[in-house]
C-alpha cells in the first residue's frame, strides 16, 4: 500500500523548523497587537469605556406643511428653541446659573426658582430655563458650549444645553382653526394605540394631531423623528471626537425623516372671505364641489388661536376657549346641530314628489297665513299668506302652510326616509373626528325616546324643519350637493393629495360618490329648479339675483328655543339664519351651507355670504386659470421661436 | 479529611487508569498526550469565557448557551477517544467515504437549509442542527492528505498534478460560498494552501493560481457577493465608510481589548460584553472578552498555550513515519492555526473580519465537534 514510505519523509521532515518558525511569527504578531492595544493604548480605550458616553438626542422630526388647493401655505413648522439645565451635570449651580444669566440677561432669582421646582424630578430630566429663544441668543450659548471652550470659572456652563424642537405655525390661525386642528402630547391610551400599530414611529411626549385634519392625517405629516448621537464626557460636555469615537457617534445617529406635505381640499380665498364676513358673529360656512366632495371652505366662529395651545401653551387662553360660553373649540361645521329650517323643504318636495304625492303642475295648496290643526294653529312666515300656492311657489316663496300639508300627505317616517337619501340623521363620514349626526325623528323613534306615540300634529313642525330636525352645517352641504349634481351623495373629505417634502406626489386622496334613489329623477330636477326660483324667480333670496354665478338656493330661519325648556316656548332669542346654494346652475362646482346664529332671517344674512363665498371661490379659481394659460402661451410662443430658428444661438426669447 | 483525600485519590488514579485504557500508551509517546492536555486545558478556558460572554446579569445565572457548549465539549471528547483508537489506515480508507459525506451534507444545507444571520448554513435534523461546512474542512485535510501522500517524493506539484487537489478544494468552496459563508471558504483555500505549500509546489504555478483566483474573488465581488459581504471588507479597507456596520464593532471590540489594559478587569466584570456593546460576543467576538476580563496577561497566556498546543500537533507530524500520517498533522494544526490568525486578526483590526470561529472558545456545536475530530485525528496519525 502507497500508505508507507517511510524512506520519502526526510523532504517533509526537513521543512517542520519553517513550520514552527511561521507559526511563532504569526502568534508574535498577534501578540504584539494586544501589547499595543491594551499596553500602549491601554489608558486612551480605557477611557474611552468608562468616561466616554454616547448621548442619544432625539431629533424631532420636521412635520409636513399643510397647504390649500392651490398650493398656498397654511401651516408650517417653525424652529423653536429651549435652553435646559440638566441637574446631573451641574458641577456648581449658582455659578453656572450666575454664568447663564449674564449671557442671556435672565433674572438669577426666576433661573433657581425653576430648578427648585424641579428637584424632585430625575436628575437626568432636563429642566427648561428659556423657551422660545432667539437665534442671536442660542448662537452664543453654543458657543460657549463648543468642544474647544475650556471649562470653569466664568466660563463653567456644565448642565446647560440648547434643545431644539420644530413647532408648528399656523399662519392663519383664527381663519383655518377648525379645519386643520391643533396638536397636543400624545396620552397615555392612545400612545399604547399607536405604539401597537406604529411601534417605531411614536414615543411619549410626541406633539400629535388633536383635531382636523391634523388628527386625520397625522401619520401622514408626523415623518420619523431621528436620534443624535453625541460624544460627552462625564460631565455632558461635548467632547473632541476620535476616529474611533466618530464610528460610535455615527452609529448612534440617525436621521430623522421629514413629514409629507398635505395639500387640502380647501380654497384659501373662500375661507378667507368667510372668516371677513363673519366677524362679530357665530355660526358656520361650508362649502363643497358637489361632483366629487371635495370641501372647499370649512369655516367655524368663533376661531381660535392654535399657535398659543400647541407649544410653549399660554395657560389662561387654554381656559378661555375651553370654559368660555362662546365655546371656542367647538367646531360648529361638523359639530353644531342646528334646526335646518326652511332650508329642509327641498327633502319634502323631493319626497312629495317622487311619491307621487303632488303633481308639480297641477297640484296647489292655498295659504291663509296658517292652518288649523287640532285646536292648534300652525302660522305661516307670511302672516298675510301665500294665496292659491303652487309647488314652485311654495318652495320659491318657501310657503309654511304649503309643507304642512305636504307633511301631512307624506307622514313623519316617509319624510325621514327621504332625509336619509340626502344624507341627514347620518355622519357624512368626513375624515376629521367629533362629527356629530343629526338627528331625524321618526314614530319609531319616539316611541323609544319618550315611550310615546307620535302625534300628527309634530309632523307640521318637522316637516318645516323645525322641532326635532337637527343637522349639521356639513350635512346641509351634502344635501346642497345631492341636488346641484342629481342625486349622488358625495362624501366631504379634506384631503386633496399627500405630496413628499420635495413636493413629488405620494398619494391622492380618493373620493367617493354613492348613488341613491333620487339618482336623476325627475323629484329632485323639479327641486332644482324650485332653487333657482328662489334666487332668480319670485322667491326668497332675489338679493343674489345680480351675482354672475348664477346661484341657486334656499334661505331658512330657525326659531331657537332655549334647551332645557323641552320645547316650551322658553327664552326664545333671536332666529338663526340659514342658506344652501350651489352655483352655476347649469354646471353646479359649489355648494354652500351657511349659519349665522341670530342672524334673524337667511335671506338677510346668510345668503350674502355664500354669494360672497361663491364669488371668491371663483375669483381664485379665474387667477388660477389664467395663469396656467399665460404660462402656456409664453412656452407656446418660446417653442414656437425656437423651432423656426433651430440654428441660431445667440437668439433672444422674448420675456412676456 | 482522610476519607475525602482517599476519595480524590482513587478517582484520579480511576482516572489515571482509565485515560491508560483510552489511549493505549503503550502505542503513544509522550508529545501525543500534550496535544490532548493543551487542547483540554484550552477547552477549559473556553468555556470559563463563554460562561462570562454570555452570563445574563439580570437574570444573575448562565445562558442556555453555556450548557450546550459543556455538552458539545464533552461529546467532542468521547468522539476525538473514538477516532485516536483508529489507525492510519482506517483513516486513509475511510477519508473519501468522509469528503463525500461532507460533500453531500453541503448539497443538502443548499436545498432544505435553515437562513440565520444572511447565510444558509445551517441542517436542521430537528434535535441538532450541524453546520456541515465545519465538517468539511476535516473532511478537505483527510482527502487532500491522501491525495498528495500517494505522489512521489521530491518532486513539486506541477500543472498535472496540481489539478486534482485544486478540484479536490473548489468542490466544498463553491458549495460554501453559494451558502454566503464567504469565511468558511476563504478558510477552504488557507487548508488548500497550507497543504499544498508544506509538499512543495512549483513557484510559477502559485503565482498563476493566486491570479486566478483573485480574477474569480475580484469577479464574484462584483457579481456574486451580497451587500453585508462587501460592506465587511470595504469597511476593513475604510473604516470612514462604513458608518453602521462592521466599523461600528470593530471599534466596539477594540474598546473591550484595550480597556482590559495589563491584567483586565477581572473575571465576569467586563463591561462591553455585559452592556450588549459587543456584538457576536459569544462567536466571533468572544476573545475580545477574554482580553478585556483578564487584560495582556491572560490573553499572551492564551497565546502561548495555543502556540504549545500547535507545535505539539507540528511535533506528530515531524515524528510521523508516513506521509499520509504528516498531512494529516499539519493540515490539521493548519486548521486550528488558521482559525486563530483569522479570528483574532479580524477583531484585533488586522484582517476583515470573516466570521470564522475561534476554537474552543467560540460559542457552536459542528465547530467544536470538527475540532475534536480534528484532534482525533491528529492522536491517530500519531500512532504506530
Amino acid at each position: 500500500m502507497s500508505l508507507y514510505h517511510e524512506e520519502d519523509m526526510i523532504d517533509l521532515k526537513k521543512k517542520v523548523p519553517f513550520i514552527v518558525m511561521g507559526i511563532m511569527g504569526l502568534i508574535i504578531v498577534l501578540a504584539a497587537r494586544l501589547f499595543y492595544f491594551q499596553v500602549m493604548q491601554g489608558d486612551y480605550y480605557k477611557s474611552l469605556a468608562t468616561e466616554i458616553f454616547v448621548r442619544e438626542e432625539e431629533i424631532v422630526a420636521r412635520r409636513g406643511n399643510i397647504t390649500d388647493r392651490h398650493g398656498k401655505i397654511i401651516a408650517v413648522t417653525r424652529p423653536y428653541f429651549e435652553i435646559v439645565m440638566i441637574p446631573q451635570y451641574i458641577s456648581d449651580r449658582d455659578r453656572v446659573v450666575k454664568n447663564l444669566c449674564r449671557v442671556l440677561a435672565l433674572e438669577e432669582s426666576a433661573v433657581l426658582k425653576k430648578l427648585d421646582e424641579a428637584r424632585y424630578e430625575p436628575r437626568f430630566m432636563p429642566v427648561v430655563i428659556a423657551a422660545d429663544v432667539d437665534y442671536e441668543r442660542v448662537a452664543k450659548i453654543k458657543e460657549y458650549l463648543s468642544p474647544d471652550y475650556t471649562e470653569g470659572g466664568s466660563l463653567d456652563f456644565s448642565g446647560v444645553a440648547v434643545r431644539h424642537i420644530p413647532v408648528r405655525k399656523y399662519l392663519y390661525p383664527e381663519v383655518f382653526a377648525h379645519a386643520l386642528g391643533y396638536l397636543t402630547e400624545i396620552d397615555k391610551t392612545s400612545f399604547k394605540q399607536a405604539k401597537l400599530s406604529h411601534p417605531d414611529l411614536f414615543s411619549l411626549g410626541d406633539l400629535t394631531g388633536a383635531a382636523g385634519v391634523e388628527k386625520a392625517y397625522d401619520l401622514w405629516l408626523k415623518g420619523k423623528d431621528g436620534v443624535l448621537g453625541r460624544v460627552v464626557n462625564a460631565r455632558g460636555r461635548e467632547v473632541e471626537a476620535t476616529e474611533d469615537l466618530k464610528v460610535l457617534k455615527q452609529q448612534a445617529t440617525e436621521m430623522p425623516r421629514r413629514g409629507n406635505i398635505l395639500k387640502t381640499t380647501l380654497d384659501f380665498n373662500a375661507q378667507m372671505t368667510a372668516h371677513t364676513l363673519f366677524e362679530g358673529k357665530k355660526g358656520a360656512v361650508v362649502a363643497i364641489d358637489p361632483r366629487n366632495g371635495e370641501v372647499l371652505v370649512l369655516y367655524s366662529s368663533p376661531g381660535y388661536d392654535p399657535n398659543r395651545i400647541t407649544k410653549n401653551i399660554d395657560r389662561d387662553y387654554w381656559r378661555k376657549i375651553n370654559l368660555d360660553e362662546e365655546k371656542f373649540l367647538f367646531n360648529r361645521a361638523i359639530q353644531a346641530m342646528y334646526p335646518p329650517a326652511s332650508t329642509y323643504k327641498i327633502v319634502g318636495m323631493a319626497a312629495g314628489v317622487d311619491l307621487g304625492l303632488i303633481d308639480t303642475e297641477k297640484t296647489f295648496f292655498s295659504c291663509g297665513g296658517g292652518l288649523k290643526f287640532g285646536n292648534r294653529f300652525f302660522k305661516c312666515w307670511k302672516g298675510g299668506g301665500h294665496g292659491r300656492v303652487d309647488p314652485l311657489k311654495g318652495l320659491a316663496q318657501s310657503c309654511d302652510v304649503f309643507f304642512y300639508r305636504l307633511g301631512l300627505k307624506l307622514g313623519v317616517d316617509r319624510l325621514a326616509q327621504y332625509a336619509r337619501l340626502f344624507g341627514f340623521a347620518s355622519k357624512t363620514g368626513i375624515e376629521i373626528p367629533y362629527e356629530q349626526a343629526g338627528l331625524i325623528p321618526t314614530s319609531e323613534w319616539k316611541e323609544k325616546r319618550f315611550k310615546q306615540k307620535w302625534f300628527e300634529s309634530e309632523t307640521l313642525s318637522v316637516a318645516i324643519g323645525q322641532s326635532y330636525d337637527l343637522t349639521t352645517p356639513l350635512q346641509n352641504a351634502v344635501a346642497a350637493s345631492l341636488v346641484a349634481n342629481g342625486g349622488y351623495r358625495v362624501t366631504p373629505h379634506l384631503g386633496l393629495e399627500i405630496l413628499s417634502p420635495d413636493g413629488e406626489l405620494v398619494e391622492k386622496i380618493k373620493t367617493e360618490k354613492t348613488r341613491t334613489q333620487l339618482s336623476g329623477s325627475a323629484a329632485l330636477a323639479f327641486v332644482k329648479k324650485g332653487m333657482i326660483e328662489v334666487v332668480h324667480g319670485v322667491g326668497t333670496a332675489t338679493k343674489l339675483k345680480n351675482n354672475p354665478h348664477k346661484i341657486a338656493g334656499k334661505t331658512g330661519t330657525a326659531q331657537v328655543v332655549s334647551h332645557g325648556s323641552k320645547g316650551i316656548k322658553g327664552q326664545s332669542r333671536e332666529a338663526h339664519a340659514l342658506f344652501i346654494a350651489f352655483a352655476p346652475y347649469d354646471d353646479p362646482q359649489i355648494a354652500v351651507a351657511v349659519i349665522v346664529e341670530h342672524g334673524r332671517g337667511g335671506s338677510a344674512t346668510a345668503a350674502p355670504i355664500a354669494g360672497a363665498v361663491i364669488d371668491a371661490y371663483f375669483d381664485q379659481k379665474l387667477k388660477a386659470a389664467k395663469q396656467v394659460t399665460n404660462l402656456t402661451v409664453t412656452r407656446l410662443n418660446a417653442s414656437i421661436l425656437r423651432d423656426m430658428h433651430p440654428r441660431s444661438v445667440d437668439f433672444e426669447i422674448p420675456i412676456h | 479529611m482522610p476519607p475525602f483525600c482517599e476519595i480524590c485519590t482513587r478517582a484520579l488514579s480511576t482516572l489515571k487508569s482509565l485515560y491508560i485504557k483510552l489511549m493505549n500508551p503503550g502505542r503513544h509517546k509522550i508529545y501525543h498526550h500534550s496535544v490532548f492536555v493543551f487542547a483540554l486545558i484550552l477547552a477549559v478556558i473556553g468555556l470559563f469565557n463563554l460562561y462570562s460572554a454570555t452570563f445574563v446579569f439580570e437574570a444573575g445565572q448562565a445562558s442556555p448557551y453555556f450548557a450546550a457548549q459543556l455538552f458539545y465539549t464533552l461529546l467532542g471528547v468521547v468522539v476525538m477517544f473514538a477516532v485516536s483508537r483508529l489507525s492510519l489506515k482506517h483513516l486513509y480508507v475511510w477519508s473519501p467515504l468522509f469528503y463525500a459525506a461532507s460533500l453531500l451534507l453541503l448539497v443538502l444545507v443548499l436545498m432544505v437549509g435553515a437562513r440565520m444571520h444572511g447565510s444558509l448554513s445551517w441542517l436542521d435534523l430537528g434535535f441538532v442542527r450541524l453546520q456541515p461546512a465545519e465538517f468539511g474542512k476535516v473532511g478537505l485535510v483527510l482527502i487532500l492528505s491522501r491525495y498528495l501522500s500517494q505522489l512521489p517524493s521530491e518532486k513539486d506539484l506541477n500543472l498535472k498534478t496540481i489539478i486534482a487537489p485544486l478540484i479536490l478544494f473548489l468542490l466544498p468552496a463553491a458549495l460554501v460560498i453559494m451558502q454566503n459563508d464567504l469565511g468558511s471558504s476563504l478558510f477552504y483555500g488557507f487548508i488548500f494552501g497550507t497543504v499544498v505549500f508544506v509538499h512543495g509546489v512549483r513557484l510559477r504555478l502559485v503565482f498563476v493560481v493566486v491570479v486566478l483566483l483573485c480574477l474569480a474573488g475580484l469577479l464574484s465581488y462584483e457579481f456574486a457577493l451580497k451587500p453585508y459581504q462587501k460592506d465587511r471588507i470595504v469597511s476593513f479597507l475604510n473604516p470612514e465608510h462604513d458608518h453602521r456596520g462592521s466599523g461600528y464593532h470593530l471599534v466596539q471590540s477594540k474598546i473591550a481589548v484595550g480597556s482590559g489594559k495589563i491584567f483586565g478587569r477581572g473575571y465576569l466584570k467586563g463591561q462591553s460584553h455585559r452592556l450588549k456593546f459587543l456584538p457576536e460576543r459569544h462567536t466571533d467576538f468572544v476573545f475580545p472578552v477574554l482580553l478585556e476580563e483578564w487584560g495582556f496577561a491572560g490573553g499572551a497566556l492564551t497565546l502561548l498555550l495555543y502556540f504549545l498546543f500547535l507545535v505539539s500537533g507540528i511535533n506528530i507530524a515531524a515524528k510521523s513515519e508516513t506521509r499520509f500520517g504528516y498531512f494529516i498533522a499539519v493540515g490539521c494544526v493548519g486548521l486550528f492555526f488558521w482559525h486563530l490568525v483569522i479570528n483574532l486578526g479580524g477583531v484585533l483590526g488586522l484582517i476583515p473580519l470573516t466570521g470564522v470561529t475561534l476554537p474552543f472558545f467560540s460559542y457552536g456545536g459542528s465547530s467544536l465537534l470538527a475540532n475534536w475530530l480534528a484532534i482525533g485525528c491528529l492522536l491517530s496519525a500519531a500512532r504506530r
